[in-house]
């Protein structure tokens, strides 16, 4: 039972990870670190009630409160930063920004 | 399987709601009148005249105050725990009882809990006072 | 356990409670009407960070035990803990002078707010001994700094940079907490004490257990997540934009507060396996890790005419050098206990310290100089600064003189203890892999060579190059205090580093004895069992 969830959390993850080094719209990758997130909760929520010791305990299940709380001061933060950049290029795709770079 | 049965019905009401829709639309494409014109492919907007394009921009004040509403949403999920558990610490027999006395023992009594919460909302709400100043909520 | 014990750890965390309070205060006087009020944030940011250090240090004269070695709430007051919160908030000084005057007046009060919240999470790093309170203690650092970095200019600049980095930050982020979730499933519970190193330990030696894949890749992901803090190779490529569009005094702080909070949260996740840091797996990632670190660094930083991109991918070779530190791990310790050669942690956390300092010394003045009223970053800018103005060009030079490591400077002192814990730790290797660490530092050495060649060339441009339109300093104090303040204690840490290397030693000591197994039941567990008393199996 723990082994199908932790595929459905690495699942999660990976798609996550992928998503966020392919596109490029900011957008988007904001919400692939979400979904790099929840596959974490799915992990966490999983060894908390399967545990391999068969002791079940909650550290895992508060991870996993906390862990939501991070995510949701990110997404605030990233999308203030997003509705900023927007106000000066009017796009959202992440490579018009070139400002710095190595010379 | 008694567990299938008690979750028979929500299968029929599935299954009725989709064979009276299919009914429904079928009846209607039959026996309904076909008529066509520039008022029947324009936009219903209740009875009002359309204005503009659905896909136009957004105040760029609707996403301020979507970021605050995920904060303050989500700021919730640990009120929740609390009060799941606070009513129990006040037991007075069974393993609620024993829980509660071994939780005063290791100095979380009733008292810290509510001293906690507490400072989790003035946290909150010296949030809440900062974005009122800074004129988040004057819509204009 | 009684009930005092709880009370002691809300008093242990009190210099916490004064940055996080302060914080709040500076938050809300932002918004004050009058400009005076305004203008007394750093003030009263500055007195906040003072209260913080007479409280850490004279706290047990007032019946408050600060840093008393209690195990509660997943927080450990240990050495390590002493030595991140007093260089924490030492460094917190020179920071708040070096930024006085840093963004505009009515944003200074968010500013300095984010500064002291990142403050008082690189201060929970140190005493953290949980999972959960180790990663929310280093968001609570990363957090702030995104938005300090946009904050701290106006334009587009630092705008781009702080997306930059926001966004690499927040995958960081995820790939750490992935693998502590799976340290987590290895573990059975979050607590990081003497308990979780057996299990860890006994997992990664048994390659048939169940949890041996769930422990390697574990540990691999969260170090791996942890480079980012640090700037080393997989995780550096926002380093370089990021201290180009920040402003001076913010990119001297991101030398030093992301720095010190990934280190130390290293030290803890490795500590997991023992310091097996000298076979296997671990000693393999560590080593390219830090060879391609300082390779890549130095190379890129060598083509750079921008002083601040140039300090940015030292910064990454830097890492490269504090890895090779962690390599060696504290595990010679024992045989010379009276040195800092043979313990590759403590000389870390001295090295952190010293490049911090310096990092800072040299953007505070950078971010002091204006050419033609805008900053200064090329190497043309401060060109000839020594006819004008000598004190500057002198602390200019002594910090790069630092980050370059000449003998008398502390930054020697930082690069031979690591080289040379790491040498003391090849003696004890297995002998596959002595030859590898004598390699390592070979290849060191010979990459803080090739450094020397772009520090010289900024010392030499201020030192001895002429130019007819010379960088003028801006006429503030408090950076130029601050500044002062960073050469000051360079030439202390020169001649007198006992000190500094004595805590650092202190603080390693209980990287090898992790703390015990608590005996009571954590409150997670007790609440746990309540809840799971009257539960059937869902499934």
């Amino acid at each position: 039972m723990l082994v199908a969830y932790l595929l459905v959390g690495a699942a999660l993850f990976a798609l996550g990870l992928i998503g966020f080094v392919t596109r490029r719209n900011l957008i988007i990758m904001f919400l692939c670190t979400e979904l790099m997130f929840q596959g974490i909760v799915v992990n966490l929520v999983a060894f908390g009630r399967y545990p391999l010791d068969g002791n079940p305990t909650l550290d895992g299940q508060v991870f996993s409160l906390f862990l939501l709380a991070v995510a949701a001061a990110e997404a605030a933060l990233g999308l203030a930063l997003v509705v900023l950049l927007y106000r000066y290029k009017g796009t959202l795709d992440a490579s018009v920004w070139k400002l710095l770079k190595d010379v | 399987m008694p567990e299938v049965s008690d979750y028979s019905f929500v299968v029929i009401l599935i299954l009725a709601v989709m064979g009276i829709t299919a009914v429904i639309l079928l009846l209607t494409y039959l026996i309904g009148p076909k008529r066509t014109g520039a008022i029947k492919h324009s936009v219903y907007e209740s009875g009002v005249d359309p204005t503009g394009d659905a896909r136009r921009r957004f105040n760029v004040r609707f996403y301020l105050v979507a970021v605050l509403f995920l904060i303050f949403d989500v700021e919730i999920i640990f009120l929740y725990p609390w009060a799941v558990l606070f009513p129990r610490l006040k037991a007075t027999e069974g393993a609620d009882q024993q829980w509660a006395s071994d939780l005063a023992a290791n100095g979380f009594t009733p008292a810290f809990f509510i001293v906690g919460i507490g400072i989790f909302f003035a946290l909150l709400t010296i949030g809440f006072i900062y974005e009122w100043r800074k004129g988040v909520f004057r819509w204009d | 356990m009684p009930s005092a014990a709880f009370a002691i750890s809300i008093t242990s965390l009190v210099p916490e409670l004064i940055l996080a309070a302060v914080g709040c205060v500076v938050l809300l006087m932002t918004q004050a009407k009058s400009g005076s009020v305004r203008r007394a944030v750093p003030g009263i940011t500055l007195s906040g960070i003072v209260l913080a250090i007479l409280i850490l240090r004279f706290g047990h004269l007032l019946g408050i035990s600060v840093g008393a070695d209690s195990i509660n709430g997943g927080l450990v007051f240990d050495g390590l803990a002493g030595f991140v919160r007093v260089s924490a908030l030492i460094l917190g000084v020179l920071i708040v002078l070096v930024s006085w005057v840093q963004p505009a007046d009515e944003e200074r009060g968010e500013f300095f707010s984010m500064m002291l919240f990142s403050l008082a999470g690189l201060m929970l790093v140190g005493p953290s001994a949980d999972l959960i309170v180790l990663f929310l203690a280093l968001e609570l650092v990363s957090i702030p700094t995104y938005i300090m970095v946009a904050l701290s200019r106006p334009g587009p600049r630092p705008l781009e940079s702080a997306t930059k980095y926001f966004y690499l930050g927040a995958m960081a982020a995820a790939i750490t907490a992935f693998g502590f979730s799976y340290l987590y499933g290895v573990t059975g519970g979050a607590a990081l004490d003497a308990g979780a190193v057996d299990r860890i330990v006994d997992a990664l030696r048994d390659p048939d257990s169940p949890a041996h894949n769930l422990a390697t890749i574990g540990l691999l992901l969260s170090v791996v997540g942890l480079l980012f803090k640090i700037a080393a190779v997989p995780l550096h490529f926002y380093i370089a934009d990021v201290y180009q569009g920040a402003a001076s005094p913010v990119a001297g702080l991101l030398g030093f507060v992301p720095k010190l909070a990934g280190i130390v949260a290293i030290f803890k996740i490795i500590s997991l396996t023992g310091w097996a840091t000298t076979e296997g797996a671990l000693f393999w990632i560590l080593w390219i890790v830090a060879v391609l670190s300082m390779t890549i660094g130095n190379v890129l930083a060598l083509r750079q005419t921008n002083i601040k991109r140039m300090l940015a991918y030292s910064g990454i070779a830097h890492s490269g050098y504090m890895l090779v530190g962690i390599l060696a791990g504290p595990i010679v310790a024992g045989e010379r206990a009276e040195s800092i050669m043979g313990d590759g942690t403590a000389a870390v956390l001295y090295y952190v310290v010293i490049y911090g300092i310096a990092n800072l010394g040299a953007f505070a003045l950078l971010g002091l100089l204006r050419v033609r009223g805008r900053p200064c970053e090329t190497l043309r800018d401060v060109a000839g600064l020594l006819r004008y103005y000598p004190s500057i060009a002198l602390l200019m030079a002594l910090s790069m003189f630092t980050l370059m490591g000449m003998p008398p400077t502390p930054g020697f002192w930082g690069k031979l203890s690591i080289f040379g814990s790491a040498l003391a730790a090849a003696e004890f290797a297995p002998a596959l892999y002595h030859d590898w660490i004598i390699a390592l530092v070979i290849i060191a050495v010979l990459n803080s060579a090739l450094a020397a060649a772009y520090y010289l060339r900024v010392i030499a441009a201020v030192l001895l190059f002429e130019s007819d339109e010379p960088a003028e300093p801006t006429p503030r104090e408090a950076p130029m205090i601050g500044a002062l303040l960073c050469g000051f204690l360079l030439l202390v840490f020169a001649f007198y580093p006992k000190p500094l290397m004595r805590l650092g030693r202190d603080a390693s000591d209980r990287l090898l004895v992790p703390p015990p197994t608590v005996q009571v039941e954590s409150t997670s567990a007790i609440v746990a069992e309540a809840t799971l008393l009257d539960e059937s199996p869902p499934f």
